[in-house]
C-alpha cells in the first residue's frame, strides 16, 4: 500500500515536474515571439521611416515640377493671348 | 448657374468671326476624323479642335432651342487666367475672346488632359498661331500681285517710250504720249512705295512670329530643363524606395517565417500537455493540485498565438499601406517622366507615341504575407545554417547550370533575418526567404532563373 502510494506521488511528481518544464518552455518561447516582435518592429520602423522620407522628397519634387508646370502655362498663356491678339488686328 | 452651363458662346458672335481659317480647319477637322476613324490616338490639340468645333455647334444650336436672348462668352478661358493674364484677356474684343476659346475650350473641358502639355501643345500646334499666318499670306499675295501689276506698267512705259520714239522720229506730235508715259511712272512710283509698305508689314508680322516662336521655344526648354534636372534626383528617390521596400519584404518574410516556426513550438507544447493530461486523468486525479501550473502554461500558449496574430494582422496592413506608397510614388514618377517626354515630342513635332500604362510596377511588389505557392513543396526541415552551406556549395557546383553563383555569406543572412545558426526552416520557406534576401542586397536575379536554380537544389541537396 505504502510502495503504491510511493509511486503514486512519484508519478505526480514527474507529471508535475513536465508540466513545469512545459510551462518555462511556453515562457521562453513567448518571450522569443516578444523579442521577434520587437526586433522586427524596429527595424521596419526605421526602415519605413526612410521610406517616408524617399517618398516625402518625391512628393517635394512633383510640387516644384508643378509650380513650374504653373509658371510656364502662364508664360504660355500670356504668348497665346498676345499672338491672338497680333493675329486678329 | 454651373460653370460648364455658362460656357456658351454667342453663335452671333461665331458668325461674326473672321475666320479666314476656315478651309484649313475643314481640312484638319476632315483630317482628324479619319485619324479617328483609323483607331489613331489623337494629340491634345487634336482633341480640342473637334471638340471645339463640334461642341460649338452644338452649343449654339441648343442656344438658339433653349434661349435665344441670352448670350454669354466663354468664361472657361478667364476663369483659368492668372490675374495678369486675365486683366489682358477682359480688354480683348469679344470675337478675339471667341478666338482663344476655340483654342482654349477642349483643354479645359475634356477630362484627362494634361493642362500644362495640352497648353505647350496649342502654342506649338495650333493652326490660328502657329507658322505662316493667313495675314502674312494674305500680305504675300498682295505683293505678289503688285509686283505684276508694276510688271505691267513697266512693260506698258517701254512700249510707249518707243511709240515716243517713232513719233518722234517722224515729227508726229508726243505730247499726249508722253503725259500717258508720266502717268505710267506715277502708277509705278505707287505701286513701289505701295509694295514697300506692304513688304514692311509683312516682315513686322514675321518678327512678331519669330519673336513669339522663340518665346515659345524658351518655355519649352525651360520646362525640358527643368524636369530633366528633376526627374534625376526623382529617380535616385525611387531607387532608394526600391531598395529600402526590399529591405522591408525580406524582414516580413523572415518575420512570417519566424513565427511559423513559433507557431509549431507551441503546437508542440499543447501537445504534449495534452499527453501529459491524459495521463494524469488515467491516474484518476482531479486537476486541483496542479491547477495553477495549468493555468499558466495555458495563458502563456495564448499570449503567445495572441501576440504572434496581433503582429501578424499589423505586418499585414503594414505592407498593404507600403505597397500603396511604392506604387504612387513610382505612378508620380512615371507621370512626370511621361510629361517630361511629351514636351520633348511636342517641341520637335514628333507624332505622339504608344503610351505605356502607368500603373504600379508589379516587380515592386512583394509576396504577399498570406501567399503560400510553395505548398506541394516537401516539408524537409534544415538549420537555416546548414541550407546556406548546402546552397552555396551548389551553386559552385558542377551540378549548376544556371547562371547564378552569388553565394550567400551565412553571418550577414543570419544578422539580416535575425535568426540563429540553429533556427529550423522547411525547404518552402528557404524557396521564399531567398529571394527576398537577394533583392535586399540589391543582386539582380531573374526570378525564373532563381527558381529553376531553387528547384535543382532542392533535388539534388534537400
Amino acid at each position: 500500500m505504502t510502495q503504491d502510494n510511493n509511486t503514486n506521488n512519484q508519478n505526480i511528481q514527474i507529471l508535475h515536474s513536465q508540466l513545469n518544464d512545459l510551462l518555462e518552455e511556453a515562457k521562453k518561447i513567448s518571450e522569443e515571439i516578444d523579442e521577434t516582435n520587437k526586433k522586427s518592429r524596429e527595424e521596419i520602423d526605421i526602415i519605413h521611416s526612410k521610406m517616408n522620407d524617399s517618398i516625402a522628397q518625391i512628393k517635394q519634387i512633383c510640387s516644384d515640377l508643378d509650380q513650374v508646370d504653373k509658371e510656364a502655362g502662364d508664360e504660355l498663356d500670356a504668348l497665346v493671348l498676345e499672338r491672338v491678339n497680333e493675329l486678329e488686328e | 448657374m454651373k460653370k460648364e452651363n455658362i460656357n456658351i458662346i454667342d453663335s452671333k458672335d461665331i458668325d461674326n468671326m473672321k475666320l479666314d481659317n476656315e478651309k484649313i480647319v475643314n481640312s484638319e477637322i476632315e483630317r482628324i476624323g479619319k485619324k479617328q476613324t483609323a483607331g489613331e490616338a489623337l494629340t491634345p490639340t487634336e482633341k480640342a479642335l473637334l471638340f471645339t468645333v463640334t461642341g460649338q455647334q452644338e452649343s449654339a444650336q441648343k442656344l438658339k432651342e433653349t434661349n435665344p436672348v441670352e448670350t454669354k462668352l466663354d468664361t472657361t478661358v478667364d476663369a483659368n487666367l492668372n490675374n495678369e493674364n486675365q486683366t489682358r484677356f477682359d480688354v480683348m474684343p469679344e470675337r478675339k475672346k471667341g478666338l482663344l476659346g476655340r483654342i482654349y475650350e477642349g483643354l479645359y473641358k475634356i477630362p484627362g488632359v494634361n493642362k500644362i502639355v495640352g497648353k505647350l501643345e496649342i502654342a506649338y500646334n495650333n493652326i490660328h498661331i502657329n507658322g505662316l499666318t493667313n495675314k502674312e499670306r494674305k500680305l504675300q499675295e498682295e505683293i505678289d500681285e503688285i509686283d505684276k501689276e508694276i510688271k505691267l506698267s513697266e512693260k506698258s512705259r517701254e512700249i510707249v517710250q518707243s511709240f515716243i520714239i517713232d513719233a518722234k522720229s517722224k515729227g508726229a506730235p508726243v505730247t499726249a504720249l508722253e503725259k500717258d508715259m508720266f502717268s505710267t511712272a506715277r502708277r509705278i512710283e505707287d505701286l513701289s512705295r505701295e509694295k514697300a509698305d506692304l513688304q514692311e508689314e509683312s516682315q513686322e508680322q514675321r518678327e512678331k512670329r519669330d519673336l513669339y516662336i522663340n518665346k515659345r521655344n524658351e518655355v519649352a526648354d525651360k520646362l525640358i530643363n527643368y524636369y530633366d534636372e528633376k526627374i534625376k534626383p526623382m529617380e535616385k528617390e525611387l531607387d532608394n524606395l526600391q531598395g529600402l521596400k526590399s529591405q522591408l519584404d525580406l524582414r516580413f518574410i523572415a518575420t512570417e517565417i519566424t513565427h511559423k516556426k513559433q507557431k509549431t513550438d507551441l503546437r508542440d507544447i499543447e501537445e504534449k500537455m495534452a499527453h501529459i493530461m491524459q495521463s494524469w486523468s488515467e491516474e484518476g486525479r482531479s486537476e486541483g493540485a496542479i491547477k495553477k501550473t495549468l493555468k499558466d502554461l495555458e495563458r502563456y500558449l495564448a499570449k503567445g498565438k495572441e501576440s504572434i496574430e496581433k503582429e501578424k494582422n499589423k505586418l499585414f496592413d503594414e505592407q498593404a499601406e507600403i505597397e500603396n506608397d511604392v506604387a504612387e510614388a513610382n505612378r508620380l514618377v512615371a507621370l512626370y517622366k511621361e510629361k517630361r517626354d511629351e514636351f520633348v515630342r511636342i517641341k520637335e513635332n514628333r507624332p505622339i507615341e504608344v503610351k505605356k500604362d502607368i500603373k504600379a510596377d508589379q516587380s515592386l511588389k512583394g509576396v504577399p504575407l498570406t501567399e503560400s505557392i510553395f505548398a506541394d513543396k516537401a516539408k524537409e526541415r534544415l538549420s537555416a545554417e546548414s541550407y546556406v552551406a548546402r546552397w552555396n556549395e551548389y551553386l559552385q557546383s558542377g551540378n549548376n547550370t544556371e547562371s547564378l553563383k552569388t553565394t550567400i555569406d551565412l553571418k550577414d543572412f543570419l544578422e539580416t533575418t535575425k535568426w540563429s545558426n540553429n533556427f529550423v526552416l522547411d525547404f518552402e520557406d528557404f524557396k521564399k526567404i531567398i529571394p527576398a534576401y537577394y533583392r535586399s542586397k540589391g543582386t539582380l536575379v531573374n526570378n525564373d532563373m532563381l527558381n529553376n536554380t531553387l528547384d535543382k537544389f532542392y533535388k539534388e541537396k534537400v
